[in-house]
């Protein structure tokens, strides 16, 4: 299998410098002060409850049921990572189309055999590389977490699945900001308004359905909730919180809610729900590859339309 | 090898190229010249894929420029007029980069790759970090990118700009090897010298038209056929004179302007410059009016016919396109 050269070479330069190790290194220090001030708050909470429970003279399972709080770090530091990587994640990739015009590599890119999908599709595999290599460096602070049981390896690899689609999401939508903007900074601003209006934009009929409903005792919500499957923070938060979560809270009050047929399905299985919303996420992810390869296209992006516009035979 | 016909390039409402009408046949090294905004990045860059044409057709190699995009990027290699490198690469790696590019696998860039680097003289470089390679050195290994994919032709876009004296003909030796090899070359450049030192025909472009095209003895004799769209004329005609005379220009003048055969003349203090459409004896019978009509002659010669002069005629702004109005 051919490696896309774009990917190869990104990789190749990046690992020559200093600042992606350093980069990591700064990254991984951040997430294990989170995790050990979260560590010493758990173990500060153990020790209250073991006192509590020795002055009656009983430890018993409760005792043991207390220790399984430690796996409670690992999806709070997963979304520590997630937020983290959604802020670095545009960044990275803010010059990936922009800079090559910079650096004026752009032009001879063009007119080797790559196709615009192609150098796009590059930009965006080095961006989910580059988060990858962010998430699987963290594994060994987030392990600390398995020591007291809790996390299974399937769990993990789940985790590993998510952070690459999110990756993919975020990436994309960065490239195809870099392709949209002639500056760095206006890509970085661009890409947060982009993956903001996906984040608020999938609530909004959620919240429409709301205000229709608002003078009936039941949320009529019909299938407004499918449109949170397009939404990478609910996929996120529906793997990490499992039966904790939010959509699992508006099941557990079902008999106010009225679901439409597709949604009840869904929200009947957590997994089902993931496995689409992770499909549908990689779709979305596609649609903005495909408008940035439109972009960077030099016979048919926005340069095309500029100089053909009012064009006259 | 390349055909251009009737192509047209609109900026907005602005033609950047006019009807233009070329052939370039295999093997050729040919000179694009013309004054900035002339048109010949344009050109350029429509038949490497990167604009669309407004109007016409381009067919490099059989393959059409303009609606088969995909497949003239294969016989094509295009050095633009400014590029960057990416420096944190070694010189092995840039080539292996763009020869994966077109999908080569890397044991065949590799080879192809060190055959390359010898022939633009950077073999030793190869273990190099692109840079630290000087200007020159730099826009060789370009050429040798360029040309990783064995393309039909290569087109440069003032491969020279920005070069020293060295490193122009060190670019200068290596197009010319390059089209010893039989390589289709197309090459645009301000520096004429250089360029009719090389090339085997020229074209020559002013306000996006194409005033004259063919080999370049055959435009200095005034043999070459007129590009399409351009009237008949006899610019590349006749001989350019230079004359020195005492005192006041006025009555020398008006006797050049009397006679028929004398086109574009300018002044420049005491010296007279003008076209003659003829050859030694009707520059005898000039000279033999003018010493009669008393004029004060203490110079008169014949100036080099080369493609400067051929430019600066052709792109004179006053003259337009080389009409025979009398100017002063």
């Amino acid at each position: 299998m051919k490696i896309n050269p774009i990917l190869k070479r990104e990789i190749k330069s990046d690992t020559r410098s200093i600042r992606l190790f350093l980069s990591l290194m700064i990254y991984n220090l951040v997430l294990f002060l989170i995790f050990a001030a979260g560590l010493a708050i758990i173990s500060d909470r153990i020790n209250n409850y073991s006192d509590y429970y020795s002055w009656y003279g009983w430890y018993g399972d409760t005792l043991l049921e207390s220790y399984s709080w430690f796996a409670s770090l690992f999806p709070i530091i997963a979304l520590v990572q997630c937020g983290i990587l959604g802020l670095i994640i545009p960044i990275i990739t803010a010059s990936s189309i922009s800079g090559e015009k910079e650096r004026q590599t752009f032009d001879i890119m063009l007119t080797t055999a790559i196709t615009p999908m192609g150098i796009v599709r590059g930009k965006v595999f080095t961006a989910v590389t580059k988060m990858m290599l962010y998430v699987i460096t963290s594994i060994p602070i987030m392990s600390v977490s398995f020591i007291f049981g809790g996390i299974k390896w399937s769990r993990l690899f789940g985790f590993v699945v998510i952070m690459l689609v999110y990756g993919f999401f975020v990436g994309s939508i960065g490239v195809l900001c870099s392709a949209i903007c002639k500056s760095s900074k206006a890509s970085i601003i661009l890409s947060f308004v982009y993956c903001g209006a996906v984040y608020v934009g999938t609530l909004i009929p959620l919240v429409v359905s709301s205000f229709l409903s608002y003078n009936s005792n039941t949320w009529d919500m019909g299938e407004s909730l499918l449109f949170l499957l397009l939404n990478p923070a609910v996929m996120v938060e529906e793997f990490l919180f499992g039966n904790s979560s939010i959509l699992s809270d508006l099941q557990e009050n079902g008999g106010y809610i009225n679901y439409g047929g597709i949604t009840e399905m869904l929200l009947e299985n957590n997994t089902v729900w993931i496995i689409v919303s992770i499909i549908m996420v990689i779709l979305l992810s596609y649609l903005f590859m495909w408008l940035a390869a439109i972009r960077v296209n030099p016979l048919i992006g926005k340069d095309y339309r500029r100089n053909n516009g009012k064009a006259k035979k | 090898m390349l055909y251009i016909n009737n192509l047209w390039k609109y900026y907005g409402k602005t033609p950047a190229v006019s009807g233009l009408s070329l052939h370039i046949p295999e093997g050729d090294l040919f000179g694009f010249v013309g004054p900035n905004g002339a048109g010949k990045t344009t050109t350029m860059r429509i038949i490497c894929g990167l604009l669309r044409a407004s109007g016409g057709s381009v067919t490099v190699n059989g393959v059409d420029a303009i609606n088969n995009t995909k497949n003239i990027k294969r016989v094509i290699g295009y050095v633009p007029d400014f590029f960057g490198v990416y420096n944190n690469l070694k010189v092995k790696e840039y080539m292996e980069f763009y020869g994966s590019m077109y999908g080569m696998y890397t044991r065949d860039i590799q080879k192809i790759s060190g055959d390359l680097l010898e022939l633009v003289n950077l073999s030793d470089k190869n273990e190099e970090y692109v840079d630290s390679l000087s200007r020159g050195m730099k826009q060789r290994l370009c050429v040798a990118r360029a040309l990783i994919h064995n393309p039909k032709l290569l087109v440069l876009d003032e491969p020279n700009s920005g070069l020293d004296p060295r490193a122009r003909v060190e670019m200068k030796e290596l197009l010319k090897n390059l089209s010893s090899m039989g390589k289709t070359i197309m090459i645009s450049s301000h520096i004429l010298s250089e360029l009719s030192e090389m090339c085997n025909s020229v074209g020559i472009m002013n306000h996006g038209v194409l005033v004259a095209a063919g080999k370049i003895e055959d435009i200095m004799s005034g043999q070459a056929i007129p590009p399409q769209n351009m009237p008949q004329q006899n610019i590349f005609q006749g001989v350019r004179l230079t004359m020195n005379v005492l005192g006041s220009t006025d009555m020398p003048v008006r006797i050049l302007k009397e006679n028929p055969m004398v086109s574009h003349i300018s002044i420049m203090e005491r010296k007279i410059e003008f076209t003659l459409n003829g050859g030694d004896k009707e520059i005898a019978a000039i000279i033999a009016g003018l010493v009669n009509a008393g004029v004060p002659l203490v110079e008169i010669k014949k100036q080099e016919k080369n493609l400067e002069s051929l430019f600066m005629q052709v792109t004179d702004e006053d003259n337009g396109m080389g009409g025979d109005s009398h100017e002063n």
